[in-house]
């Protein structure tokens, strides 16, 4: 391991390179630049090939391209951007292709607009493609965490042949920590694909991969047979909930900006804990359900119009003690969330 | 001029079945002529191809290849994706005009700005057929479409597009040519262009492609052999068929 002072965008490029990912294709977009920037210089250094494409939908093509043919392949883009490659995610949900997308949540709309927010959460969990598919959803809470979290990321989209979403605040892709990475990277072969095209020399078999099949036996998986096994990879952390009898409910750096409010708020005797869903697609359900059981009063902090809120609501039957606290406008918002708190009230 | 013939049985590439194509319609001509190709230049274990939406999308059932279907219009950037993995592999997208030049003008026209190795094939019939029978870029003036019925007009829609001729103007594109399969002996240069164009990627010369003028007696509202006619007497001026480009410098 060996320790580095660098942004979550590098991070999660770093994260990515760590898991054996060769492939970067990608577009200029506000605080997706750095990741362009950073990966033109690593990608060559690392024998890895690195484009800057005309749009987001021919940079998502391109990924699509080098996940069929069976390597680790990454692209960026903010919330808006993502929003562009919807048509072609949709096409790799169905035809079950692997790769690595990072959401760097931002603005509510356009490209003016760049306040920090958690914009992405509804776009990335319930996602804008057909009813058919789904992403797996990780959403980072420190730089540490981001390039944990990407390298992780492809062994899930490996194992499920599912594109993974890592879901980023953009204050955390621009914010600098030191974090630990490893010295040594794994091979880009390190999981074998017998499915990818380009493998036939020594067998007969072709590989197709089209939207229609006569042939039953050659159908996809079923996206909700997939979506059950992946329950079992949910992921979160309870932070101070042992004894609590209310709990904060966030993702993201706001959860990092929670886990303050819960310090300071437990340094006055108040009995107070954080819930963190970190893979927000499976939702950790059974988790936040038992905890919630054992409190009296849960908020869910989010900055945006409250769409967590209403998947905790669901989650835990529209239990009457959750309230919400959005904030779109972030930084002083967030400063007004942390003066309710210490004043015990939380607005509705 | 002698014309090779070939057992559709001992093809390799292709697959000898039925087809869904209507009858009059080029594409099953072009599906066996690529596969001849591919055969006969021994390249059935290294070519990967790109079909899209469409009736072209069709090919993939009637090949022994690796096939991936592309959302519209994305299919030269997809091969592109394909190729940086596998670099020794030849590429090869199969596209209508719809899709081509109204989904992916902007795809096609950066891969071949940066000398994709890939090769193009577009199969140009004027029309979008597979859809309905709607006006596409390459509708000539004057051509009854479902969207144009009163005939597609210089005012409203503008002219068709001339692809090959465009394409040929960027210095990546290495190899551009214009065939069609109307009789034996174009049948024949068909086939030889097409060895061409998978040549000039194999040597890495740079992006290559070839359009082939087609029909659609369905939705030209003609049959089999007035589409013949109509292609040969009129659209043939409209899109001239022969080599238009081959470069040797990248
Ligand atoms: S609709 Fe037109 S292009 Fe499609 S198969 Fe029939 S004739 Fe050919």
């Amino acid at each position: 391991m060996k320790k580095v002072f660098i942004s979550g965008n590098k991070a999660f490029a770093e994260g990515a390179i760590y898991a054996g990912c060769r492939y970067y294709y990608g577009v200029p977009r506000s605080i997706n630049n750095e990741i362009l920037k950073y990966m033109s210089v690593r990608m060559p250094e690392v024998n890895g090939v690195f484009t800057q494409s005309e749009n987001e939908r021919s940079a998502i093509s391109m990924v699509l391209g080098s996940s069929v043919a069976g390597a680790r392949v990454l692209t960026s883009s903010i919330t808006d951007g993502i929003s562009a490659m919807d048509e072609v995610l949709n096409y790799m949900c169905g035809l079950e292709l692997p790769c690595v997308v990072g959401n760097i949540m931002s603005g509510k709309f356009g490209l003016k607009n760049l306040e920090p927010t958690q914009s992405g959460y509804a776009q990335a969990v319930k996602s804008n493609l057909s009813g058919y598919s789904k992403f797996i959803v990780l959403a980072p809470h420190t730089v540490q965490e981001t390039y944990q979290l990407t390298a992780k990321a492809f062994d899930l989209a490996d194992k499920y042949r599912n594109p993974v979403i890592v879901l980023m605040d953009s204050a955390l892709a621009q914010l600098n920590e030191q974090i630990e990475i490893e010295e040594n990277l794994l091979s880009p072969e390190i999981v074998k694909k017998d499915w990818k095209v380009g493998n036939n020399e020594n067998n007969k078999n072709f590989n197709v991969f089209k939207s229609y099949h006569d042939d039953e036996s050659n159908k996809y998986t079923d996206i909700l047979a997939k979506f059950k096994l992946i329950e079992s990879e949910s992921l979160y952390e309870s932070f101070m909930v042992e004894d609590a009898d209310e709990i904060i409910i966030s993702f993201g750096l706001i959860a990092k900006i929670a886990k303050g409010i819960v310090i300071n708020e437990r340094q006055k005797g108040r009995k107070i804990g954080l819930f963190r869903p970190i893979s927000l697609s499976p939702f950790p359900k059974e988790a936040l359900r038992s905890i919630a059981n054992k409190v009296n009063k849960i908020t869910v902090l989010e900055s945006n119009s409250g769409s967590m809120y209403s998947d905790v609501c669901k989650i835990l039957d529209n239990n009457k003690k959750i309230s919400f606290f959005g904030e779109s406008e972030y930084l002083s918002g967030f400063r007004k969330v942390i003066k309710e708190f210490e004043k015990g009230i939380v607005t509705v | 001029m002698t014309v090779e013939a070939y057992n559709p049985k001992e093809l390799k590439s292709f697959k000898d079945i039925e087809t869904v194509y209507c009858s009059g319609c080029f594409h099953g001509t072009i599906n066996r002529l690529i596969g001849e190709a591919i055969d006969k230049m021994g390249l059935k274990e290294s070519v990967i191809g790109v079909n899209t939406q469409g009736c072209a999308s069709f090919i993939s059932d009637y090949m022994n290849l690796d096939f991936v279907e592309a959302p519209a219009g994305l299919a030269p950037s997809v091969a592109m994706g394909i190729k940086n993995v596998h670099p020794d592999k030849i590429l090869l997208t199969y596209q209508g005009d719809g899709d081509l030049l109204s989904f992916g003008m902007s795809d096609l026209i950066h891969a071949a700005a940066k000398g994709s190795k890939i090769t193009v094939f577009l199969i140009n019939n004027l029309v979008m057929a597979q859809t309905g029978g709607q006006v596409s870029p390459t509708s000539i003036l004057g051509q009854i479409t479902d969207t144009t019925p009163y005939g597609k007009s210089i005012e409203k829609d503008g002219n068709h597009i001339n692809i090959a001729e465009m394409i040929a103007r960027l210095s990546g594109a290495a190899y551009v040519s214009r065939v069609t399969v109307d009789i034996p002996s174009r049948i024949e240069q068909a086939r030889k262009t097409i060895q061409e164009a998978l040549s000039f990627q194999m040597e890495g010369k740079g992006f290559s492609f070839v359009e082939f003028l087609s029909t659609c007696p369905t939705y030209w509202y003609k049959t089999p052999i007035e589409s013949r006619t109509w292609l040969q007497e009129t659209l043939i001026q409209q899109f001239p068929i022969g080599l238009i480009k081959k470069s040797y410098t990248k």
